[in-house]
């Protein structure tokens, strides 16, 4: 008896959802006893949240790929496929994710492993036709797959891990995008003190004491923070 | 002239200690010097004074021929003249002119007194102007040119007064006295006399005090107010006891006195007093003519108290006297008692014949009064021609009457003059006061003013430079604001590159590469491995996107704004000018954010100027502008290879001062080291 296997797509690429296509394409010559069903592509949050619903009534999917870029709900609620990631979670536990995205950045790969946890992790960098076949097969396997820089950057940061809090790796993060600190307290929920306080610490840390900002990000780089 | 005679004496005294003190320099300076050459310094001077005062002396004696004394006095006057120190020819001229008075040559004296007034009028000479004037007028009483002495004595008192020479000023008043007592002016006389008694007070003179006190007895006899003429008398002789050398003073009183009671009809004490006189010792050798004239007064006074006793040989006596020393003046009034005498004893003819002459002699020697007398009694006495003499005393005593009264009005216009001169000198001292006290006034409101305005400028210049260093904030914060409005647009640009090519470009070339990747191509092998190798190819190119577009995001932090950003622009722009290579260095470890602003628009300011410096003298290829972070200290390093220049030697340009005065303004230790055709070197030690 052929086993169906139904996914959802959530890619704004059309090029790149193609590429899944003929990636299940694909696993299904290789193994006759596997069906894909469709259950649909969405190209953004608002056409996901209504798929992931629907589904969640039916019978549930079983695969979803799930882009990070995607753009947001028009309610706002939703803004990124990691929150999309969250809800997924949430509302359909046993579906199998798989992760793709553009960034490579070590504090997006904690986040998103912390928030999402999916089966397969993957930067789109390190993609190509094979290794997509082969993350499928494994997912329907149950076998998480993440790719290099993924692998790498947990490597990296796990020796650490228990050093940083979230608001730490939030505030290191924003900090590298050139975010000034008296600006802070609007994006991180902390007051201006609080967080010039956990600064300092995080240069004591990161044995950059006394010297600007500047160092403590490039040192908290080169540690896999962000 | 007593009061010339007490000159004379100060003169002599004052040329004895002057020859014996030139002598005494003379000497010495022969003695010191015995090679030195005579014609230098002061000696010939001496000498030549002292020869001077030689010849004057030669001429003052009485035995030698009046001739040789002017021949004497000539000499004089010529070594005067040769004496090359003004001063010393004034003296000299003086003395001769003097000289020249006693000895009644007046030509001469003219010549010589009008050569000395020059000279002191030239010289500015007062005291020796009044001097001069005391010479004429003293000539001119002798002269009885009254109204010239008046005037001179006046121009004396003038001049002694505006030299406050107290002395000789009132004893030129006593002189104006005299002169207007003998033309009848009393009261002028009178005040005159009370002028210079008060003045002889003061300065304790009491010889002169008699002689002013005895001239008021004079005065009222005159003015038939006997009482006070004797109470003034005896006065004069209180003040007379007082001195030392009496001459014949108190002789002269007794003269005067005697007279005094001859008018007042009390012939007993009038002949006392004559006799009183008369009994002196020596008085017929000191003074012969107030001798004869007691024995005249004496006789004239036996007459008319109708004495029975024959006094025709005292009578007779004083004429004789008179006659022998030649004294006209006084045989006349002998001749005019006689003739009262010869009256007396009815004897008309020897009355009319001695009256006659009385008025002659009279008439010569121009003593008026006697002239009148003797016509008034010839008018009388003689019946055939009494018309014609009483014609003759009217016709004389309305001439006189007229002339005392003119002279008497001229003397007033002289005083008054003089009093308007002072009124004037006095007003243009007011004015002179007035003039200062304004004119202080006016300085000190001036200065004040001008005070007040250097402050209000100095206020103005503090006021002017707390808005410049404001507008320098002010300046400086919009440069920042601009600077990062600048950064913010190049951020928002390269993010939006960034994200263009990682979420856009990137995604698409990923998309591609995966259709392609899924293709089932066929074809030859050799086909197959290049379309795989262009696959990989693509995979790379993302890669190479995907680190451009974290460079351009990560960049985003370095390029967060600094201060060394500004000052890079400003060399860069600036170096375009110059034509010169600049080298910037900055340590990466100072907290510019945390560096007090105005410590940073200084050193910009600093920087601006020195590199304006750099373009403009030092014509310099190479800068190097260094900052540095030393032990709390940042230090400005401004270093170039141009021409440099003498730091002593070059005055200090407003630009350097300006660069000292910003350093002193953030408390910066500022060092200029410069060496010719090597470059200047600045150093600016702030504290932070």
């Amino acid at each position: 008896m052929k086993k169906i296997c139904s996914f959802l797509i959530i890619e704004d690429h059309p090029l790149i959802s193609n590429s899944y296509l003929d990636a299940l394409q694909s696993v299904q010559s290789d193994d006759e006893n596997v069906n894909f069903e469709k259950i649909g592509i969405a190209k953004n949050c608002d056409e996901a949240i209504v798929f992931i619903k629907a589904a969640r009534k039916s019978k549930g999917i079983d695969i979803i790929f799930l882009d990070i870029q995607i753009p947001s709900s028009s309610d706002g609620k939703i803004l990124s496929g990691e929150d999309l990631g969250v809800i997924i979670r949430e509302t359909l536990p046993k579906s199998k994710i798989i992760i793709s995205t553009m960034y490579n950045d070590n504090y997006r790969i904690y986040n998103i492993m912390n928030t999402v946890n999916p089966l397969g992790f993957l930067v789109k960098n390190d993609l190509n036709p094979p290794i997509l076949v082969e993350v499928i097969k494994n997912v329907m396997r149950s076998h998480p797959y993440y790719s290099p820089t993924v692998l790498l950057s947990i490597r990296r940061q796990y020796p650490n891990r228990e050093l940083l809090d979230d608001v730490d790796r939030r505030m290191l993060f924003e900090l590298s995008r050139g975010v000034k600190m008296k600006d802070l307290p609007s994006i991180i929920p902390m007051s201006l003190a609080g967080l010039e306080k956990r600064k300092r610490r995080l240069k004591e840390v990161f044995n950059v004491d006394q010297m600007e900002d500047r160092y403590l990000i490039l040192a908290a780089k080169e540690k896999g923070f962000i | 002239m007593l009061k010339r005679k007490i000159k004379l004496d100060l003169d002599t005294i004052v040329n004895v200690i002057n020859t014996k003190l030139f002598l005494a320099i003379a000497i010495c300076l022969m003695i010191i010097s015995c090679k030195s050459d005579l014609k230098q310094g002061y000696p010939i001077y001496t000498v030549q004074m002292d020869s001077i005062s030689t010849w004057i002396n030669n001429s003052r004696d009485v035995s030698l021929k009046l001739n040789e004394r002017k021949d004497f006095l000539n000499t004089a006057y010529e070594l005067g003249l040769d004496i090359k120190i003004d001063s010393l020819r004034r003296k000299a001229l003086l003395k001769v002119a003097y000289a020249a008075y006693k000895l009644k040559d007046s030509y001469f004296f003219i010549i010589v007194n009008n050569k000395a007034l020059d000279e002191c009028v030239k010289a500015k000479d007062t005291f020796g102007i009044a001097d001069t004037h005391w010479n004429y007028g003293a000539f001119y009483v002798d002269r009885i040119v009254l109204d010239s002495a008046y005037f001179h004595y006046h121009k004396a008192y003038e001049n002694f007064l505006s030299i406050s020479h107290e002395f000789y000023s009132s004893k030129m008043l006593y002189n104006m006295a005299i002169i207007q007592k003998d033309i009848k002016d009393y009261t002028g006389s009178e005040i005159h006399s009370f002028q210079a008694i008060q003045n002889f007070e003061e300065l304790n003179k009491p010889v002169n005090l008699y002689l002013c006190y005895n001239l008021l007895g004079v005065i009222f006899n005159e003015t038939e107010e006997y009482d006070k003429a004797i109470y003034y008398h005896e006065k004069a002789m209180d003040y007379l006891e007082d001195v030392d050398d009496k001459e014949t003073y108190m002789e002269g009183s007794f003269n005067n006195l005697g007279l005094v009671y001859q008018k007042l009809n009390e012939y007993d004490k009038s002949n006392s007093y004559f006799i009183k006189a008369l009994k002196s010792d020596n008085l017929r050798i000191s003074n012969i003519n107030l001798y004869a004239r007691l024995l005249d007064n004496l006789a004239y006074t036996k007459l008319l108290s109708k004495d029975t006793v024959d006094f025709y040989p005292l009578f007779y006596k004083a004429l004789k006297i008179r006659d022998s020393i030649g004294n006209n003046f006084g045989v006349s009034i002998s001749k005019f008692h006689l003739s009262k005498y010869y009256l007396s004893k009815r004897d008309t003819t020897k009355a009319i014949l001695s009256a006659l002459e009385s008025y002659r002699l009279a008439d010569e020697v121009k003593n008026n009064k006697v002239v009148l007398r003797s016509l008034k009694l010839l008018a009388e006495i003689d019946q055939k021609n009494s018309i014609q003499y009483l014609e003759r005393y009217i016709g004389l005593n309305d001439i006189l009457q007229n002339q005392e009264k003119r002279q008497r009005n001229k003397f007033t216009r002289i005083r008054f003059e003089t009093n308007k001169y002072i009124q004037e000198t006095e007003k243009l001292g007011n004015e002179k006061k007035i003039i200062v006290a304004t004119s202080f006034v006016v300085i000190l409101i001036t200065s004040l003013l001008f005070f007040i305005k250097i402050q209000r400028g100095k206020n103005k210049e503090l006021l002017f430079d707390k808005k410049q260093q404001k507008a320098n904030e002010e300046i400086y914060s919009l440069m920042l604001r601009q600077q990062i409005r600048l950064e913010e647009g190049k951020i928002n640009e390269r993010n939006r590159i960034a994200k263009d090519l990682h979420d856009g470009v990137l995604g698409r070339i990923f998309g591609t590469r995966m259709g392609l990747g899924f293709l089932r191509l066929g074809g030859d092998e050799n086909s197959l491995k290049k379309y795989r190798a262009f696959v990989e190819e693509l995979q790379k190119i993302e890669t190479e996107i995907r680190d451009i577009s974290h460079e351009l995001k990560t960049e985003r932090f370095s390029t967060e704004f600094n201060f060394v950003i500004l000052v890079e622009d400003l060399l860069q722009s600036q170096s375009k000018i110059g034509q010169f290579e600049y080298i910037l260095q900055s340590d990466e470890n100072i907290e510019w954010n945390s560096i007090n602003e105005n410590v940073k628009i200084n050193c910009y300011r600093i920087l601006q100027e020195a590199i304006y410096n750099v373009n403009k003298h030092a014509k310099a290829s190479k800068l190097k502008v260094c900052f540095k972070l030393l032990d709390s200290e940042l230090k400005l390093l401004v270093k170039d290879n141009g021409l440099g220049f003498d730091i002593r030697k070059k005055r200090k340009g407003i630009g350097l001062k300006n660069i000292k005065m910003r350093a002193e303004n953030i408390n910066a230790k500022f060092v200029l080291k410069s060496t010719l055709t090597k470059g200047t070197t600045l150093e600016l030690k702030i504290p932070v």
